[in-house]
């Protein structure tokens, strides 16, 4: 479970101004039930989203997670730029409290990093970054996958392994995916939301917000 | 989820195990060389000693004085660089949302601690293959001088560290300090050598009182600094309170 309890978000700008991104927001996703967070650009999904996974504080309110909640899929901020992929990886799994040996077999053979495992991230292209990353997340097993955007990195064949794994994943895991893309909450959603001027609007079922997102799309357009 | 004890123990292990593989994890020897420097400034100062033939100190031999004065002042002065530097240095880490600013002082202070009892442990060592006599004044004493060092390290290292974070000029001076205290703590000279009207105010220098009661746990004899636990006491609780409550303070801020 993630609770959301009474969140606000506000940015300081020049001239004492304030921006307000989130307002006053208190929700519970529960496991089991996936959701969407739809929202125009600039609408707050990415501090909404940062503020949930927990690397970022809400200027007010509390988060309550009783759930393992995983950092943004194919998130590479919580590398460590001179350490090694390897020592990355033993890292997470110790804060983790998960497996070494086990994480460590399954993101060798699924990252296809090679002798790059033991070479310092800041070596690292972008995209194998996003691999190491996303294998890791899903070596190491969420109860909560949070997904900005797609999850789905690098070429072709890349694409389709992670998407498999991805699926099997999900079979005993809830997504909470925040994008601008309609297709991808119909895909993975049994519920959706649209964050709007600071708010969060929850609505039945997924079509409504979809058409709801759409309006306001349009009505922007 | 786990119970939020064990989590913190383990983010502080994985931190502490990070901090051992980074520190000299560029060259070969790797973690050794954090033990050679820190012998390296004892060895210095035994030399220089030898070589100008001062006497050695009442009770005592000269490496057990040596290493009492700088191995305290150590675990002292590089629990607060440590500490300034531990945000800026794994800011990366801090994305994790068990991972907060107090592991990474604590793991810190940790390693500091542990490398600067190797070195020591390993002089002991040296020093009785030499023939050298140590002798335990005072067991309870010692073990409570060991233990009070790190946590006044940490507890000043976390102010100065949030202090940092909202005026940065801080980070310059805090070293210059610390320059001034490696001169007034009695590392390489004892308490008694000092005029009183200067030790009356010198007193309050608690690495001063506490490199002293080390001293006397570890001779027989020692003219002893009339030292205060009390005082110490109330100055490192206080501190680490002080320092916990400012870091908590700050930490919004931090990002």
């Amino acid at each position: 479970m993630i609770e959301l309890d009474h969140i606000s978000k506000r940015y300081q700008l020049v001239n004492g101004r304030q921006k307000i991104v989130l307002d006053d927001i208190s929700h519970t996703f529960h496991e089991g039930t996936s959701v969407g967070i739809l929202g125009l650009n600039g609408a707050g999904k990415s501090t909404l989203m940062r503020i949930i996974c927990g690397t970022e504080p809400p200027t007010e309110g509390r988060v309550r997670r009783t759930s393992r909640v995983s950092w943004p899929i194919g998130f590479s901020g919580g590398l460590h730029k001179s350490l090694t992929g390897r020592e990355n990886m033993r890292f997470t799994c110790r804060i983790y409290g998960a497996d070494i040996k086990k994480v460590t077999d399954f993101v060798e053979d699924f990252s296809e990093l090679g002798i790059y495992m033991d070479m310092p991230i800041r070596t690292y292209s972008s995209g194998m970054r996003a691999r190491l990353a996303f294998g890791l997340s899903m070596a190491i097993g969420f109860d909560f996958y949070l997904i900005d955007e797609g999850y789905a990195v690098g070429d072709a064949s890349f694409r389709s392994k992670s998407e498999k794994v991805f699926q099997e994943r999900k079979a005993n895991a809830t997504c909470l995916v925040i994008t601008h893309s309609t297709s991808l909450v119909q895909k993975t959603c049994d519920k959706a939301a649209v964050l709007e001027n600071g708010k969060l609007l929850f609505f039945e079922t997924v079509n409504e917000a979809l058409a709801y997102y759409k309006e306001m799309w349009s009505a922007r357009k | 989820m786990d119970p939020a004890p064990i989590v913190q123990w383990r983010v502080i292990y994985a931190l502490m195990m990070r901090e051992v593989h980074t520190i000299y994890g560029t060259t070969r020897l790797g973690y050794l060389w954090a033990l050679v420097h820190t012998m390296w400034h004892i060895c210095i100062f035994w030399g220089i000693r030898t070589v100008m033939g001062v006497r050695a100190p009442h009770g005592m031999h000269i490496l057990i004085f040596l290493l009492v004065g700088f191995g305290t002042f150590h675990v002292f002065s590089k629990s607060i660089n440590k500490c300034m530097s531990a945000v800026s240095a794994n800011k990366a880490l801090l994305t994790f949302p068990q991972v907060t600013p107090v592991d990474l002082m604590i793991s810190r202070v940790i390693i500091v601690w542990c490398t600067e009892m190797t070195a020591g442990f390993l002089f002991v060592c040296i020093g009785l293959l030499c023939g050298i006599p140590i002798y335990l004044n005072d067991i309870g004493g010692l073990l409570a001088f060991l233990l009070l060092t790190p946590l006044l390290g940490l507890g000043v290292g976390m102010i100065c560290a949030s202090l940092a974070v909202l005026f940065p000029t801080l980070e310059q001076i805090i070293p210059m300090g610390l320059r001034i205290m490696f001169f007034v703590s009695g590392l390489f000279f004892s308490a008694t050598r000092i005029p009183s009207d200067i030790l009356k105010y010198l007193w309050y220098n608690p690495i001063l009182q506490i490199i002293e009661w080390g001293r006397y746990c570890l001779s027989r004899g020692y003219p002893v600094l009339n030292y205060s636990l009390p005082y110490l006491i109330v100055l490192t609780v206080s501190s680490l309170c002080l320092g916990l409550l400012f870091e908590r303070y700050v930490r919004r801020r931090l990002k």
